[in-house]
């Protein structure tokens, strides 16, 4: 359970924290001020205030702290202690005993902070200087021919009470009266000075006392006063047989907020009458009143405050019960500040930001809402609707849409704090710093009246006090060397705040040498964040944004560069969370200028909204620079990036569809559209699918209830309850940027590798990435010569050995993986290679685009032959629990058999009939080859369109496609895909030629593989045309010799399948026991789907 | 609060009957929570055979399968966020956190939203059962008995005559522990 201090500890705390500011700032300019009594006066008021809510809370020895340091600075007050070097360190000293109480009880423990320290030097220094304390001389008053003055306190803080100058007569009058047995007293009343008609208040007192007794004088003489000249204090010296409370009664006038007297005594000094002023008391106060106002006799006073509780002030507050204390009421300048800050208690609710917060959201949500309302209005618009009705109906809209959007500025203006108080608080930071690094440096603090969100104010401290400490600690030379380049010598800091367009821009500024970009080059290279290539290429602002990477601000650094480091990185990042940027502007020996920029308003913000397929994204209008489009010819690839040409500029892309892990929905042949978006001095392409227009969107974050993700910042509900996802377009770009990095650090040293060692080795290598134990040893490796083995031929050899037969369709797919990422692992190596040694690259260009061949293996392993056997028939024998198994192991596929209102015994139905047809067609094929045919179950998914390619997989390979649509009953296509040796090598054994002579498929070869793919197509759609007893028509084949990416896509373009999902069906063909010939397909469309589901139901 | 929501729900159960009517329930399960503070409520599921249990204190409510938004770039178990009346919540697949194989969306789907550190979760499961009551002295410790769940996500074992029910800690139900994935990697080694 955390350390708590009950309810009040919010409010304490928060008070606590300002009071501190206020201490640590009056002190700070004591310190060069030392004789003005008004911060003196300030930091009593603060140092009290602590004293008294400390107590409040429980926290006594906060409370006895602040009392020691109360004493002190008393003595300070009255003039009886000087402000000494070793009293402000103290007082310091204990300003940061109080924070690190604030502190712990803020973050919830129990505050452990030893005082006894602190406390006793604050004793001792105290003591020390008292013992020197002159006695006050007792004064009284001087005879009666000369005005009496009233004593002249040290340090009088006051000179706005009006001075009590009185004349003979008053004089006569005031003895006379005593000496009829009336009393006399010295009344100070005090107006409120937001008070109207002042003079009004006044006389109404002078009148009210009138009737309880006589006014000898008003001070200053209210009569002779207009409204304008009314001071805020006047005194009224009065004679009365009435007690205090009649006066008191008197004085009670609206917005009369204190009432002070003094008994005035007449006596008899030398002959002559002298008046002697006791001691003041409070009669009226709104306020806890604090009666340290100097009295005639300073002893007297000391005596009193003992013998009269309710002078003491910590009592007098309990007694009063007033939280908040204004000390030195009687200043007059205090007074005006505690005016007003009274009025600003009045007039002020302390709301918690997660309450502003939640309203904010909410009216984010109504804003957004009621766009729901335009998209109702174009629809009425649309339709003959009444006219006045929409019409009527738009005025009420837009009216609503205004207020709305008026709530939310209000709203987020109320959540506008004024940058001023995160500003001044450093002022200490910057007078310790420069005295702990021996620098004289002078902070000058500028447009403290800008307003930012308070969610940036809360945050922006940390990122500034590490910029003032680099500043300090690297950024100002020491005076001596400011001396010696002719720089004044007290180096300046400047922090600035100021608004431009929609954004705030926080600058910190110092005149000192500048960044050292040589150093930070050289720390760069050592630290691996770049090479010197890339340094080379770099402008000077890229090279200041390496001092933000982490670890570029460890110890070592600092004393390496010259430049900066500590917590750099900590700037980036908190500015970044707040939306904002960070721009280095640096002149060597002139100084360096951090500006950080943010976003005037964090909760709403117009947005981007792009598609990704299906998913919606939204990217913050702030980041994006321009949206175009391109056509995929445009886009080149550089070392592995893929870039445009804009308008001579070379624009790198990032495919968000990749990022986001989905297919693009774009065929080929459309112009994508390109997002623009800026990062930093960094500019990026996104490609997305479509572009969907700007939308204002409320930023829900996603580390509430998750976690922070990488890409994201954070997540907005749209009008229709629906969840989109907004891109943080930084966090986005350094991740591609890393893993680009990454990649292309692997890819040299892969080309390395590869120039190295023999082409033999890159072969072997690359059969090693398939995933197999046992590579065969290959002597001619790829130089075309061979033609009967296949390398997936040999890779499904190779895997059988490793697995049981019963995976044996699972493995297929894996097989079908590792078959396209030796491709994908090879391409940057090809890239990397294609800048140094052509030969090499040509060689594996040709490796890579053409499959590996491995020679045939004459003394093939007769075990492993045998073993493939069995792996097969066990495998067949396992066929029908096989299908049991597919049935039932869940995929993802099951939503969308739901929502195609299919469940899972149809799909094994329709497996069932699949298994029937692909025994078919293998047996047709085998008639026609001659050859005995293996085949894989038959595989059956439901897939989304788009899924297909990554199912089939092999997309980077080259296959031979025949596809045949489907027409009749049932609509569809057949592709029958062969590997492309496979397909040659069919060809020559259709037309008797040798294998070796089919290098391309000419007009024959490709009647033949039609003739093929009709047969066994054929045999496997009559089945289903047998099953559902519907008419199935294969129509002319069609071949495509290209990657299997492509035939696909060919396949879905030309034969228009519109639909969003497809049923698979997917069998792959061997002969000869283990060599692929390829894999059959069938896809009826959606409704088909549905018939054939239909049909085929008991 | 969580527990209206749950009786709610349950209404609208098909196939697995909650104990005595719903009134019935809702009153004995008061009685009980009045009568006996060491009788514990879990929320149960049933997944691969083996039912698990979900302290009633820490459900938030039930839902039927919600649209999710895919969430890129996190582990696999996270099946996306969802909008919760405002809310955006992450959805975790109990069967992939589970390591099980992944299940499909029925109408017994369920989206038990529960509360864990502060963080509103909707866990993805294929059903809800029931709603368990245990006396405290009925639960053990975690023991080698449940193969296939890693210990994280166990608290303990509950005994209800013939059954045994996973008591399930929900602290790390949210991230990926680096730690089990070297453990596991460990003993696959």
């Amino acid at each position: 359970m955390a350390f708590s201090l009950g309810e009040y500890q919010d409010i304490f705390l928060e008070e606590a924290d300002e009071q501190l500011q206020e201490l640590n700032q009056n002190l700070l300019e004591l310190e060069s001020r030392p004789n003005d009594s008004e911060i003196i006066n300030n930091i009593f008021r603060a140092a009290h205030s602590l004293k008294s809510s400390a107590a409040f809370v429980g926290l006594n020895d906060l409370s006895d702290l602040a009392h020691k340091m109360e004493n002190l600075l008393q003595g300070i007050r009255d003039g009886t202690m000087s402000v000494t070097r070793p009293v402000v360190q103290a007082l310091f000293k204990s300003f940061d005993v109080i924070n690190a109480v604030i502190s712990a009880v803020s973050s919830g423990n129990e505050p452990k902070v030893p005082m006894g320290g602190v406390i006793a030097e604050l004793q001792r220094i105290s003591e020390s200087e008292t013992d020197a304390k002159p006695a006050a001389p007792e004064k009284s008053a001087t005879p009666s021919a000369k005005p009496v003055e009233a004593p002249t306190r040290p340090a009088a803080p006051d000179e706005d009470v009006p001075k009590l100058v009185l004349s003979a007569d008053d004089m006569r009058a005031i003895r006379q009266g005593v000496d009829a047995g009336m009393l006399g007293y010295d009344v100070t009343v005090f107006i409120d000075p937001a008070a109207v008609m002042k003079w009004m208040k006044a006389q109404l007192v002078l009148n009210n006392i009138e009737k309880i007794g006589t006014v000898v004088r008003s001070i200053p003489d209210v009569e002779d006063l207009s409204e304008k000249q009314m001071p805020n204090v006047f005194k009224v010296i009065v004679l009365t047989d009435e007690n205090l409370d009649a006066i008191r009664a008197a004085c009670d006038v609206d917005l009369i907020y204190r009432v002070d007297l003094r008994d005035i005594a007449v006596s008899q000094v030398n002959g002559k009458t002298a008046l002697t002023f006791r001691e003041e008391q409070t009669l009226i106060s709104e306020k806890k009143e604090e009666q340290k106002k100097p009295v005639d006799v300073a002893a007297e006073a000391e005596e009193e405050e003992v013998v009269r509780p309710e002078e003491d002030e910590a009592e007098a507050e309990i007694e009063i019960g007033e939280e908040k204390d204004e000390d030195e009421a009687a200043h007059p300048e205090a007074v005006q500040r505690a005016e007003g800050s009274k009025g600003a208690i009045l007039k002020t609710v302390r709301v918690s930001i997660d309450k502003l917060d939640l309203l904010l959201n909410n009216v984010g949500e109504l804003v957004i809402a009621n766009s729901g309302f335009y998209r109702l209005y174009e629809d009425l618009r649309r339709r003959d609707m009444d006219k006045a009705l929409v019409n009527e109906f738009k005025n009420r809209m837009e009216q609503m849409s205004r207020i709305a959007k008026d709530l939310q500025s209000g709203i987020m203006k109320t959540r506008m704090v004024p940058i001023g108080q995160v500003l001044t608080r450093f002022k200490r930071l910057v007078r310790d710093l420069a005295m702990e690094f021996d620098k004289k440096v002078n902070l000058k603090i500028l447009g403290e009246e800008t307003e930012l969100d308070k969610k940036v104010i809360d945050s922006i401290g940390e990122p500034l006090m590490h910029l003032l400490r680099n500043a300090i600690d690297h950024g100002i030379e020491t005076a001596s060397e400011r001396v010696a380049m002719r720089k004044a010598e007290v180096a300046t800091i400047t922090l600035n705040a100021y608004q431009g367009g929609n954004q705030i821009f926080v600058e910190v500024a110092d005149d000192g040498r500048g960044l050292d970009i040589d150093s930070i080059k050289r720390k760069a290279m050592e630290k691996g964040l770049a090479t010197a290539e890339m340094i080379a290429s770099m402008d000077n602002e890229d090279i200041f944004n390496f001092i933000f990477a982490p670890g570029f601000s460890t110890a070592k650094v600092i004393t390496d560069i010259s430049g900066r480091g500590v917590g750099m990185n900590v700037v980036k990042e908190v500015v970044s969370e707040l939306n904002g940027n960070v721009a280095i502007e640096t002149e060597p020996g002139m100084g360096t200028r951090f500006v950080l920029s943010f976003p005037i308003t964090l909760a709403i913000i117009p947005a981007i909204m792009v598609k990704v397929n299906r998913e919606m994204y939204a990217i913050p209008l702030s980041d994006v620079i321009e949206t175009i489009k391109v056509a995929e010819s445009d886009i080149t690839t550089i070392e592995g990036h893929e870039v445009i040409n804009l308008r001579g500029e070379i624009l790198s892309l990032l495919r968000l569809n990749e990022f986001v892990a989905l297919d693009s929905a774009l065929g080929g042949n459309t112009r994508i559209p390109v997002v623009v978006v800026g990062y930093g001095n960094r500019k990026v392409g996104l490609l997305v699918d479509y572009l969907e227009g700007k939308q204002e969107i409320v930023i829900k974050s996603l580390e509430q209830n998750y976690a922070t993700v990488e890409g994201l910042a954070g997540a907005s509900i749209l009008g229709d309850g629906s969840i989109c996802l907004i891109l943080d377009i930084a966090s986005m770009i350094n991740k591609v940027i890393n893993d680009q990095d990454f990649l292309m650090r692997r890819d040299r040293k892969k080309a390395l590798d590869a120039r190295i060692d023999e082409i033999k080795e890159v072969s072997a290598e690359r059969i090693d990435l398939h995933g197999k134990t046992t590579a065969p040893k290959t002597d001619d490796g790829f130089s075309g010569g061979s033609r009967e083995a296949s390398a997936p031929a040999e890779s499904a050899r190779g895997d059988f050995k490793d697995y049981e037969p019963f995976s044996i369709s699972a493995q297929r797919v894996t097989d079908a993986k590792s078959a396209e990422k030796p491709v994908d692992a090879q391409r940057p190596v090809m890239a990397g290679i294609a800048k140094g040694d052509e030969p090499v690259a040509d060689l594996l260009t040709r490796v890579a685009a053409e499959p590996p061949r491995t020679a045939v293996d004459d003394d093939e392993d007769e075990e492993i032959k045998k073993r493939v056997q069995e792996t097969l028939d066990g495998f067949r024998q396992d066929l029908k629990d096989t299908i049991k198994t597919a049935a039932e192991s869940g995929t993802t596929d099951d939503h969308i058999m739901r929502s195609l209102g299919m469940t899972r015994e149809d799909l094994s139905r329709v497996q069932v009939v699949s298994n029937v047809g692909a025994a078919n067609a293998a047996e047709s094929l085998s008639k026609v080859l001659g050859k005995r045919i293996d085949l894989t179950i038959p595989e059956v998914r439901v897939l989304p369109i788009e899924k297909i390619p990554e199912f089939v997989g092999r997309i980077d390979n080259v296959f031979i496609g025949v596809y045949m649509p489907l027409t009749g009953d049932i609509r569809g296509t057949v592709l029958f895909s062969f590997i492309e040796e496979s397909g040659f090598e069919l060809i020559s054994l259709l037309y008797g030629k040798p294998v070796s002579d089919v290098k391309t498929i000419d007009e024959d070869g490709e009647s033949a593989l039609k003739e093929i793919t009709n047969i066994v197509g054929s045999s496997v759609v009559n089945v289903f045309s047998e099953k559902i007893n519907l008419a199935i028509k294969p129509t002319v084949p069609t071949v495509v010799h290209d990657f299997m990416q492509s035939i696909l896509d060919s396949m879905l373009v030309l034969h228009n399948i519109s639909n969003d999902y497809a049923l698979l069906m997917e069998t792959d063909f061997y002969y000869e026991d283990d060599k692929v010939i390829g894999n059959l397909l069938i896809l009826p469309d959606t409704e088909s789907l549905q018939v054939i589901v239909k049909k085929l139901r008991p | 609060m969580g527990l209206e929501e749950l009786l709610e729900k349950q209404k609208n159960f098909h196939g697995v009957p909650i104990e005595g009517s719903e009134a019935g329930v809702r009153s004995k399960i008061d009685a009980e929570l009045m009568a006996d503070s060491s009788v514990m409520q879990f929320v149960s599921f049933l997944l691969e055979e083996v039912e698990f249990g979900i302290n009633i204190l820490s459900v938030h409510e039930i839902l039927r399968m919600p649209e999710i938004t895919r969430l890129p770039n996190t582990p696999d178990f996270i099946k996306g966020v969802i909008n919760l009346r405002g809310n955006v919540i992450p959805i975790v697949d109990v069967r992939i956190r589970f390591d099980f194989p992944s299940g499909q969306i029925t109408d017994l789907t369920r989206v038990i939203v529960v509360e864990t550190g502060e963080k509103l979760v909707g866990l993805l499961v294929d059903n809800v059962y029931q709603v368990v009551r245990l006396p405290e002295g009925n639960i053990d410790p975690p023991s080698d008995l449940i193969e296939g769940v890693s210990e994280e996500f166990i608290t303990g074992i509950g005994r209800m005559r013939d059954r045994l029910i996973v008591i399930l800690n929900l602290d790390n139900i949210l991230f990926s522990d680096e730690g089990r994935k070297a453990a596991l990697g460990e003993q696959a080694k």
